[in-house]
């Protein structure tokens, strides 16, 4: 990151808060500050006497600026009493509610009408089921005749036999 | 901010037209509109449609004023709230801008000195804000115009625009920075001649 000199921090610090000094808009300590700075950069001073005509030429020009005749605001007026001589119309029903409340609904009920079963219990017995066999094929692979090495892991594999099998929950 | 008299007045005046005072209305309306319209103006840059945001700003803060606080916004920042908000509809509608700056600055009230000189320097100023102003995207547009046309502070100017002070304050400043490069060229000579009008 590059570090600016202390000078730089005055000169961004001041014209950061041009405007504000310009329409005397902050605190008394800030104004000395900034007004201190002011006096010893030719820069800044150069950019405040710039933002000051502009700011000027703005305050002066902008009022001006769409100015309505009088009849303008008769017939303004004569409009506002015609609008306001008529009730206010009801709350029209916003029709893009409505279609987003219908595709909630039709995504709630998308599963009754596709035959619904639950999501998660045929998902999780599967799983299970499917964990069993393996477990089953480590158990006949892991008898010492075939491999003593496995026969070390015989201890969980027997846990493992004794996990229900969600499948056959009445045994 | 009103000044606190204007405000009691103001206050006197939306209590009565709660009643139901037509007078109240008509009051209302005769101290706000003129500002209102030229806050629609000078963001849509087009009379027709000032007009019309106008008509529905006040038709919609009539129905509502009992909805308006006086103890949270005055009655103008009120208005202003709702007429800028109804500007932004009016962004969102069409392609902008679409202005001709010589009928954007047609209404403009003549220099008081009227030399050829002046008048040429007159015109060249005012189109020259124009074009700048309508250079500006719609947020520093609303930002300057505020602060500038209607002279709020940067708090009553974030009240309007629904944002923070210092994001105001930013905008204006950015706002400011952007005229600055747009108005470069118009340079000193016609500043002398402007101060001079």
């Amino acid at each position: 990151m590059k570090i600016l000199p202390l000078s730089d921090l005055r000169c961004h610090y001041t014209r950061a808060r041009m405007a504000a000094f310009i329409r005397h808009e902050m605190p008394a300590a800030q104004r000395r500050y900034i007004a201190h700075h002011l006096r010893h950069c030719p820069a800044c001073q150069a950019r405040y006497e710039h933002d000051r005509r502009v700011a000027e030429e703005l305050t002066r020009e902008l009022p001006r600026l769409g100015r309505p005749h009088a009849a303008q605001l008769i017939r303004m007026w004569d409009n506002i009493n015609d609008q306001l001589a008529v009730p206010p119309a009801a709350p029209a029903f916003r029709w893009r509610y409505g279609v987003a409340v219908m595709c909630m609904l039709a995504m709630l009920m998308l599963p009754l009408v596709s035959g619904y079963r639950s999501l998660g219990a045929p998902v999780l017995a599967n799983t299970l089921a499917s964990t069993r066999s393996i477990y089953i094929a480590l158990a006949v692979t892991a008898t010492p005749a075939v491999s003593p090495l496995m026969a070390s892991t015989s201890q969980p594999v027997i846990a493992l036999h004794n996990t229900p099998d969600p499948t056959h929950s009445g045994h | 901010m009103d000044e606190p008299n204007t405000n009691i007045e103001t206050l006197r005046l939306v209590s009565d037209a709660l009643k139901g005072d037509q007078e109240a209305f008509a009051a209302l309306y005769t101290q706000y509109a003129a500002g209102v319209y030229r806050l629609c103006y000078g963001l849509l840059l087009n009379a027709e449609d000032a007009e019309d945001v106008t008509q529905e700003s006040f038709v919609y803060a009539f129905r509502n004023l009992a909805r308006f606080d006086g103890r949270k916004a005055s009655l103008k920042t009120w208005l202003y709230t709702i007429a800028v908000s109804r500007c932004r509809n009016m962004y969102r509608r069409r392609v902008f801008p679409l202005l001709d700056i010589a009928q954007l600055l047609h209404d403009v009230p003549a220099p008081v000195q009227d030399t050829p000189e002046v008048r040429s320097a007159y015109r060249a100023a005012t189109d020259a804000i124009g074009s700048a102003i309508a250079g500006l995207s719609p947020q520093l547009r609303e930002a300057v115009v505020l602060r500038y046309a209607h002279g709020l502070s940067y708090r009553e100017i974030a009240e309007v625009m629904g944002c923070p002070p210092k994001t105001a304050e930013s905008r204006v400043r950015l706002a400011h920075q952007q005229l600055r490069h747009l108005l470069q060229p118009h340079g000193q000579s016609l500043l002398e001649e402007l101060l001079r009008i």
